[in-house]
């Protein structure tokens, strides 16, 4: 991504460096508290805030001069701006953990902590970056009068709640875009629809037949467990290589045709969002019937988290469309990526039964606090714990402000760069 | 009232060299110089202002890469100005007609594209609905709406979005070169339909290298010249200049290639007309006054080149009777500013035209046209355009011309050697064509091709005629 940008040039420029600190700074804070309380569960505060008050300063120092070093803050505005804040944050806190262990040493910290600090103020600094990127596309051009009787369109797009009721008239597109796929889908076979129910039935009684009869595992309901974060996966992982195509495969259309084109890589998500329903329509009465699982409130939550993850994979999917229209390589790296996060996430065992410390490099791992949450919710029943909400909300929240700023930063190059 | 303002817009382009989409190569490329991606720029737009009236239908034209396209995806919102603005009346809906069926997924039946292609035009469920039958009556396509669209011949498709197109009910309309493709049925349907646009007062904006077509809708014309607005005013002057520029692009070329004053036969337009230059382009006078070439005639040089034949037609022929047409801008360049001088020519005396498509609208009828060792060097698509081309050209009587090099037996492969001691083979440049192939081409545009008993091309090329089917017949 080049810093000759033809149409970045409005957005490439930054906040100021006093206006990055003022936010940087007292998100370290933040993000390094963040990750002891999920390290220790929240519920040992005492064992490690003495230790933690004593480190704060090497990290944060640490982290705000990785920022400098890497050139974040510098004045001239350049495109890889963003790479530099991942650079110099990563740096910064491995220098901070070299300093801590050759002063105070690690007796009472978690050097596990540290990686989650760095994953975590990583998010948090692109996350209000990209936010204040969306803030300024609002204003980058001077509002027309009401009253003018000529209008550039290029204002038009770039206020928020312009984007939002462009999007808004744009539903139609959208729902077609959803209904298309999902008549090609099954376009042609003989079941047609009823191949999106069998597939969950077909997918419970081979899970039945493998883990009860050939495993023997004696864990009750450990289908219905296993199901439980297998489809919120599956929903993830299609969504995710689905989206790489998702501008590239409609280059015609972005060369002849205006419309957002955030559509393309949402419409995507829907789509996939809409088979995950049907499938959880037909599974989940099946299993609370079969398992004899009795009905509780915590169950009430599951709308609230798969909105969560949502916001979540259209963020991810919009960066991922971005991506690929500029690097063919992000297909197969993705390939890869979603084989170790599908290990690195508590789908076929339990974040219980692993070792205390790794589980926070699990519960770290993307699509974890949503599966986990699920789990919570359903399989245990019990309402889940500040750590999955906190690291629920970072990232939905970071993925979705991260992807949209891409996204608008870099949709006027699509119909060049096909 | 102005219902499109552009203020000084300016589109730039970067042309990258060495650009890849792998990371691969992007990394290679931190190593290795010569690997590196270089951008250079290039302005399609330079500081064009206008201002469009409601009802107004303004004609754009230009030489391919003038610009004319990129403005139109400026209006409609594809591509963003790189500097200046444009300005569009709030609330005015603006319809492309760039492309026709962008879009259409083959999978889907006629109807099922119709609401998905409608979409993407921002229209609400509503609307579609509401316009639907007027799309589908329009298409005449009722019988086979429910047909998966791949099934849909190349005509119907074009059919079906251009319904689609023609019932968004724009405010300003966008069309880029929609009357080049479909039968005459489709194209009458097409006129007919943006005639009705402008009587309702709708605002168009016309791309076209026909000046019938321009002249058919439009009282404005707008010529790009390089990204420049070099003409904006009323249909005939505009016509004119643009006939004007496009005559003039041969003449003041500046490419003079240094060894030329040497040895003019080593001189690099010579070299690549093809061998026998000289001998070559003498023989094609001798041939045609044989052929019954008089000095009124009319003559079209199709694949002048450097030329090699100018030189010896146009003393011949009365002035302005010569029109040269070439693809190669360089090559006929080199000709006007090197050959004509040294052989005493006025530049003036001929007409010449730079354009790879054979489109040849603007010259008159003619009477003789001929196409010295072109098609030896043309894939067989372009042998058929320029046949279709030119014989549209041609006076009822008109003959048309061409030397090839005669596959005689399109199965076989064997070098063949040509009464002059060359040998070429067949399935590589220069091409060989059977002469059935060419008499099957001229049949489809209605004209006849015959051989001519003549053994004298310098360079052992056969001599075909083609010309109009006499109406009689």
């Amino acid at each position: 991504m080049s810093a000759r940008s033809a149409s970045g040039a409005q957005f490439a420029a930054r906040p100021t460096w006093r206006r990055s600190l003022l936010c940087d700074t007292p998100l370290a804070f933040g993000a390094y508290l963040a990750s002891f309380w999920i390290r220790f569960h929240g519920d040992r505060l005492e064992t490690f805030l003495p230790a933690v008050w004593s480190t704060i300063p090497f990290v944060v120092a640490g982290q705000i001069a990785g920022l400098v070093i890497a050139g974040a803050y510098a004045p001239r505005p350049r495109v890889d701006w963003l790479l530099r804040v991942v650079i110099g944050i990563a740096a910064g806190t491995a220098a901070a953990a070299v300093s801590v262990d050759a002063t105070v040493g690690f007796t009472g910290l978690s050097r596990l902590a540290f990686v989650a600090d760095a994953m975590l103020m990583t998010i948090a600094a692109l996350g209000w970056r990209g936010a204040w990127v969306l803030w300024r596309r609002t204003r980058a051009h001077a509002p027309a009068s009401r009253d003018a009787e000529l209008v550039d369109r290029a204002d038009q797009a770039t206020t928020i709640g312009a984007i939002i009721s462009g999007f808004y008239g744009y539903r139609e597109l959208l729902r077609n875009l959803v209904i298309k796929d999902l008549k090609l889908k099954y376009r042609g076979s003989v079941f047609g629809f009823l191949w999106s129910l069998a597939n969950p039935l077909l997918m419970i009684g081979v899970y039945t037949l493998a883990f009860t009869y050939i495993l023997h595992v004696r864990s009750e309901g450990f289908v219905f467990y296993l199901m439980l974060g297998l489809l919120a996966w599956t929903f993830f992982a299609n969504s995710a290589m689905m989206a790489t195509g998702a501008i590239i495969d409609n280059a015609g259309l972005l060369k002849s045709v205006f419309f957002p084109r955030a559509i393309l890589p949402i419409a995507t998500v829907l789509f996939n969002l809409a088979q995950y329903l049907l499938t959880v329509a037909v599974f989940l009465p099946l299993m609370i019937i079969g398992y004899h699982i009795p009905l509780a409130a915590p169950m009430l939550l599951f709308p609230v988290f798969l909105a969560l993850q949502c916001f979540f994979t259209i963020g991810v999917a919009m960066m991922l469309a971005t991506a690929t229209a500029f690097f063919r390589d992000v297909r197969h790296l993705l390939e890869v990526a979603l084989q170790v996060l599908f290990w690195t996430t508590p789908i076929v065992y339990q974040i219980d039964q692993i070792s205390e410390r790794m589980r926070l490099p699990i519960l770290m791992s993307p699509m974890s606090p949503f599966v986990v949450a699920y789990q919570k919710l359903f399989y245990y029943r019990q309402w889940p714990d500040g750590t999955v909400w906190l690291v629920a909300c970072t990232y939905a929240a970071g993925a979705f402000v991260i992807g949209a700023a891409l996204m608008l930063t870099f949709e006027d190059r699509f119909a060049e760069q096909l | 009232m102005p219902v499109l303002q552009a203020q000084k817009i300016s589109k730039r382009f970067l042309l990258r060299h060495n650009a890849s989409v792998e990371l691969k190569v992007r990394f290679l490329s931190l190593l290795d110089r010569s690997r590196r991606e270089t951008a250079e720029e290039f302005w399609a737009l330079k500081g064009i202002s206008l201002e469009i009236e409601h009802g107004e239908a303004v004609g754009l034209v230009g030489r391919n890469g003038s610009g004319k396209s990129t403005f139109l995806k400026v209006v409609a919102a594809i591509h963003r100005p790189t500097q200046g603005r444009l300005l569009v009346a709030r609330d005015a809906r603006i319809s492309s007609m760039i492309e026709l069926g962008v879009g259409f997924h083959p999978e889907l039946t006629g109807r099922e594209n119709v609401f998905l292609n409608a979409a993407i035009q921002g229209l609400s469920r509503a609307a579609i609905e509401e316009k639907y039958d007027a799309i589908v009556d329009y298409s005449g396509l009722g019988h086979f709406i429910d047909v998966p669209i791949k099934n849909y011949s190349s005509g119907m498709y074009m059919r079906l979005g251009f319904a689609i197109a023609a019932n968004m009910s724009p405010d300003i309309l966008l069309l880029d070169e929609i009357f080049a493709v479909g039968d005459a049925d489709f194209q009458q349907q097409c006129i007919a339909t943006v005639k009705r646009f402008l009587e309702e007062g709708k605002t168009m904006i016309f791309v076209s290298h026909a000046p019938d077509a321009i002249r058919a809708f439009c009282r404005r014309v707008c010529v790009l010249e390089q990204g420049q607005l070099a003409f904006d005013g009323g249909l005939e002057e505009g016509l004119a200049f643009y006939q004007h520029l496009h005559g003039q692009r041969t003449i003041d070329g500046s490419s003079l290639p240094a060894t030329v004053e040497a040895d003019p036969n080593s001189a690099p337009h010579r070299l690549s007309a093809g061998s026998h230059w000289e001998e070559a382009g003498a023989w094609q006078l001798e041939f045609l006054r044989r052929e019954g070439l008089e000095r009124g005639d009319y003559v079209l040089d199709v694949g002048c080149g450097s030329l090699a034949g100018a030189i010896h037609l146009l003393p011949f022929l009365d002035e302005h009777h010569y029109w040269g047409i070439d693809r190669d801008a360089a090559l006929v360049d080199a000709g006007v500013r090197i050959e004509l001088p040294r052989a005493g020519i006025a530049p003036d005396r001929g007409r010449f035209l730079v354009n790879g498509a054979f489109e040849l609208d603007e010259i008159p009828p003619i009477d003789v046209a001929i196409a010295s060792s072109l098609f030896s060097s043309l894939p067989f698509n372009s042998v058929a355009r320029c046949i279709a081309g030119v014989v549209r050209k041609l006076r009822p009587k008109g003959r048309f011309y061409a030397t090839l090099f005669e596959n005689p037996d399109p199965g076989s492969f064997e070098p063949i050697v040509h009464p002059n001691g060359v040998t070429t083979y067949p399935d590589r440049e220069p091409y060989h064509y059977p002469f059935e192939l060419i008499e099957q081409v001229s049949r489809a545009v209605d004209a006849t091709a015959d051989r001519v008993a003549d053994s004298t091309n310098p360079r052992g090329e056969s001599v075909i005629v083609i010309s109009r089917r006499s109406e009689e017949n």
